[in-house]
């Protein structure tokens, strides 16, 4: 495959800039994601969190081509390894899915057509990419489901999708995706549907095989504990925007936004027993209504005038550089203080 | 396997048991109906009627004469018609057989193209103006009833244009399959006529089934995976897709070759089931109904055997239920 | 914990729920296998579990939504595992459910108030106008505006839709609630927003929950006591707060090694334990100790003998139970009983 002529000048893998997804609806266009910007460096975890309507999988899906609906528009950029995603050709697209980028998603039990055996399912990936022979492709396809974990591979690899469980299925979403080396592993809720000892154990195999491969992994969830657990850097999402990134013990330990304050404090936590929740008041934005201003606002306890005119830019607002905020607090240990009154 | 096909077997014996004896029970239930007298003739003296009652064996209580005609009709073969008196109902059924399984057979492969072709065309022109006008050709063909259709293709091939283009066409009626291309022409029509309906019905069916599979998780990995929208659609799509029209077409074929094709039939001068049946039915000739009803259940019930299988093979969850 | 609180409302006592298995075969699954447990009055009675492990069962065997297939169940002082329907309906009354899907268990072609008011009609409590102003009462409670009462379930978010499922549990002033996953549904910010509505009705109506969930960080949260299910038994009922300081059986100590932790959070020093496998299907439950195959410290006994829920710990009565046949130490004296 004739790679790219641009230079990797940087050591980001994936840029994304300004990215904006809107859907039209009879309501008039409705924005799911509004101005989208990180990278993904090489090797690295990034964990994407946010409640639902935060716009976290959809940002990812439409990078991804994966947003075939005729009323979707995608605007901005998002480049890997230099090329651009956005308006690729379906051609060109395809020889990257499933190759450099791939994806795994949140129910296992319908992500795999129900109707081939596993291993076929991952020789057809492998030989979609490759010019592996159907015999080498199998042979792969076996030594993949072994190194996920799966017992008796050579037998289970003739199975059905419907005669594994819930874990397992995971587990061969995720042999399935690595089958061909990508260097972008995009983890849509991965474990959201699964018990949370089996979620442990899906962890642990992207945890090992991240380190094994070397691939960038973008992690999507809801679950602030397991961006704990996995990522090096976190991007809370609000709203179709990020509000919060920044290194995970900076995010989880020292966080600078209230909305993060919020999610935090809404965990439940064993030495907190039976005290009150921190909860946020009101609900999520509905995307129909657009807001000038900071999306926040409404639900903010901190809220000022000027949030609900001016749309706060994401940006350091303390100590370190690399978290950054887009809060219209005052920054530095001023924020810190209120922080420690709310959490 | 064995075992499935064991208890298919034993169901369809079951299903056809049944059902000689509730047209046997029905035939006799109803009133006006007394086949000695039918047999007899208009004014025959009792003696004679007493004559033929003991002959045919009308005299003997309802089981025994239930069992003496299933005797005559699956053991000695020799059944004879209540009405055309001395006239076998085996050879009937056998002779008409072949003309019902030619057309429907026929028809079958041109609307499953039709239906298939349709379906998949519309899936993957969805949102062109492609999609919409195969779905309305094909509610049209859904629409039109079959005897209507057939009397305006033999307007036009037997009469307006028969001098010219269809000029090849013969004349309604059957041709042995002894000889293939006179078997074809005339059965070309009435192949088409019937299959216009199905086919009409079946890429609806079909493309209904593969917009939702469209929209199911497993195509997105598949689009994930880098695959090309054809592949998605043909390999991944489509065969979960299948099963409705599989037990669809089940249903339509068995039914049309027990005798559902009836008005192509008649519209055409084929001597088949369809036709059979529905003249024993007119002239309440027991033994051609019975004759006719099993062998018709017969072939629903087969019919939906095959559709089970054919499940199995389609989609591997059945195989363990 | 005063004298009055600590009696006992509810009591389950062996029960056991089998249901066929469809298709050939003719095979039983054992959901729920024999158990039993005290609820006390004012008391909230957590019920974790991963799938398949039989508590949501075990709830709507409580609750008399199934029929058991043996054992009983005893609320305030009756044994209501045998009652007809019609003999149920005071009995529906004093025991409300919530349930986890607050988009499937409304229905959606009645308004919010009619939803609420529901049960007050069908018990006859009052006229129309006490009961809207009832159903004002409680939606307020709840934290609706009364007018909204007007309104049908689409228009409500998911927590919001909880929380009517909640004012409807709540109308016929009930002794017992049984929540089933009720904020399993729900994002972080709005499940806080729930778990505190419950907490704070608990201390104004003095209401008993179980509360049934998947997420142990939820039930140690929310609960008294907590009883770990594992196919379809109890394998270990404990004081919350013992539990997760110390879990006796390998199982907790699995299950709370599991919960992703916060980075930053004081945990107490704890093994990283990861089970190898899944969750077997009750369906072909292991022998002996159904958790031996997972289970580190398993020895032969365990393949052959299934261990009965014994207490251990320094109380005998209202302590630790815990159904083990090599439970992990504990870390307080008097311990050893071997």
């Amino acid at each position: 495959m004739p790679e790219p002529q641009i230079e990797e000048t940087s050591a980001a893998l994936l840029e994304v800039d300004d990215l904006r997804v809107s859907f039209r609806t009879r309501q008039g266009a409705v924005g799911a994601v509004n101005g989208l910007s990180f990278s993904v460096g090489k090797g690295e975890v990034l964990g994407v969190v946010g409640e639902s309507g935060s716009g976290k999988s959809m940002a990812m899906y439409s990078m991804m081509g994966l947003l075939a609906d005729p009323n979707v528009t995608v605007t901005g950029s998002a480049r890997f390894r230099g090329q651009e995603l956005i308006g690729m050709p379906p051609k060109r697209l395809n020889r990257l899915r499933g190759n450099d980028i791939a994806m795994i998603f949140q129910d296992p039990m319908t992500a795999l057509t129900p109707v081939y055996t596993v291993g076929w399912q991952i020789v057809e990936q492998i030989r979609t990419h490759t010019d592996l022979s159907r015999e080498d492709a199998w042979a792969r396809a076996v030594e993949l489901l072994d190194e996920v974990g799966i017992p008796d591979p050579q037998r289970r690899a003739r199975s059905y999708p419907h005669e594994f469980s819930g874990g397992m299925r995971q587990r061969v979403m995720i042999a399935m995706s690595l089958a061909c080396n990508p260097a972008l592993l995009i983890a849509d809720e991965p474990t959201t549907a699964l018990d949370v000892t089996t979620q442990r154990q899906i962890l642990e195999l992207i945890r090992k095989l991240q380190a094994r491969y070397g691939s960038s992994v973008i992690l999507i969830t809801h679950d602030m504990g397991v961006i704990s657990e996995i990522a090096d850097r976190v991007i809370v999402m609000y709203a179709g925007r990020a509000i919060e990134e920044g290194d995970r013990s900076e995010v989880v330990r020292r966080p600078r936004h209230p909305y993060t304050w919020g999610l935090l404090g809404a965990i439940p936590r064993p030495e907190r027993r039976k005290l009150p929740l921190a909860t946020i008041p009101g609900l999520p934005p509905k995307p129909t209504v657009t807001t000038v201003g900071c999306a926040f606002a409404p639900r903010c306890p901190f809220v000022m005038d000027k949030c609900r005119t001016i749309l706060p830019p994401l940006e350091a607002s303390g100590a370190d550089i690399d978290h950054l905020d887009a809060c219209l607090l005052p920054g530095g240990a001023e924020r810190e203080a209120i922080r420690k009154e709310v959490l | 396997m064995i075992l499935f096909i064991g208890k298919r077997l034993g169901s369809a014996i079951l299903v056809m048991f049944a059902i000689s004896v509730m047209v046997f029970l029905i035939f006799f239930a109803t009133p006006g109906v007394d086949p000695a007298a039918r047999i007899a003739g208009r004014g025959a003296s009792p003696e004679v009627l007493a004559q033929v009652q003991k002959t045919f064996g009308f005299d003997q209580p309802l089981p025994v004469r239930y069992g003496l005609m299933m005797d005559h009709l699956f053991i000695k073969q020799d059944l004879t018609s209540y009405v055309n008196v001395g006239e076998k109902v085996v050879p009937q059924i056998v002779q008409a057989t072949p003309v019902t399984l030619s057309l429907v057979l026929g028809a079958a492969v041109i609307w499953i193209v039709l239906g298939l072709g349709g379906g998949l065309l519309a899936t993957r022109f969805r949102g062109t103006f492609v999609d919409p006008l195969i779905m309305i050709v094909g509610i049209a063909a859904v629409s039109m009833p079959a005897y209507w259709v057939g009397e305006v293709v033999n307007l036009i091939t037997q009469d307006k244009l028969h001098s010219t283009v269809f000029s090849w066409v013969p004349s309604l009626g059957y041709a042995p399959i002894s000889d293939p291309v006179q078997w074809a022409a005339h059965l070309v029509f009435p192949w088409l006529t019937l299959a216009l309906l199905y086919g009409g019905i079946y890429a609806r069916v079909l493309r209904a089934e593969l917009v939702t599979a469209m929209s199911e998780d497993y195509v997105r990995t598949g689009r994930a995976k880098g695959l090309s929208e054809r592949r998605i659609l043909w390999r991944h799509a489509l065969r979960g897709s299948l099963s409705p029209v599989v037990s669809l077409f089940g249903l339509d074929f068995g039914s049309l070759v027990g005798g559902s094709a009836l008005l192509t039939e008649v519209v055409f001068g084929l001597p088949g089931i369809g036709k059979l049946t529905w003249d024993s039915l007119q002239n309440l000739d027991l033994p051609v109904i019975m004759a006719c009803v099993l062998y018709s259940a017969f072939f629903v019930v087969a019919a939906n055997a095959v559709v089970d299988l054919l499940y199995a093979v389609i989609d591997p969850r059945v195989r363990h239920a | 914990m005063t004298e009055a609180a600590s009696e006992v409302i509810l009591r389950a006592d062996g029960v056991v729920k089998q249901f066929a298995q469809r298709g050939a075969g003719r095979a039983t699954i054992k959901a729920v296998d024999g158990v039993s447990l005290e609820v006390r009055k004012g008391e909230t009675l957590g019920v974790v579990g991963e799938s398949g492990c039989g508590k949501s069962t075990f709830g709507q065997c409580i609750t008399r939504l199934v029929d058991l297939t043996a054992g009983t169940v005893e609320f305030e002082g009756t044994d209501i595992s045998k009652l007809s329907r019609r003999e149920m309906r005071p009995i529906r009354r004093r025991m409300q459910m919530v349930f986890q899907d607050p988009y499937s268990s409304l229905n959606p072609r009645m308004r919010v108030g009619d939803i609420v008011a529901e049960p007050l009609r069908i018990h006859k409590v009052g006229g129309d106008r006490a009961i809207r102003r009832q159903v004002g009462d409680l939606l307020d409670r709840v934290g609706f505006d009364p007018s909204m009462a007007g309104r049908y379930p689409h228009e409500f978010s998911g927590g919001q839709r909880q929380r009517i499922g909640i004012a409807r549990a709540l109308a016929l002033n009930p002794s017992v609630l049984v929540a089933d996953e009720p904020v399993s549904a729900l994002d972080v910010s709005v499940q806080a927003q729930v778990l505190n509505l419950l907490a704070d009705l608990q201390s104004e109506f003095g209401l008993t929950y179980v509360f049934i969930a998947h997420d142990l960080g939820v039930v140690e949260h929310v609960s008294d006591r907590v009883a770990v299910m594992y196919l379809g038994e109890i394998v270990e009922l404990a004081d919350a707060e013992e539990l997760y300081l110390a879990p006796a059986h390998h199982y907790t100590a699995a299950l709370l090694s599991a919960i992703p932790q916060l980075e930053g959070d004081e945990l107490p020093l704890r093994e990283q334990i990861v089970l190898t496998g899944d969750v077997p299907s009750p369906a072909d439950k292991p022998s002996g100790c159904a958790f031996h195959p997972r289970c580190p410290a398993a020895t032969e006994i365990c393949r052959v003998e299934r261990p009965t829920l014994r207490s251990v710990g320094e109380r005998e009565i209202g302590g630790r139970q815990v159904a083990c046949h090599h439970p992990i130490a504990l870390p307080m004296p008097a311990v050893r009983k071997q």
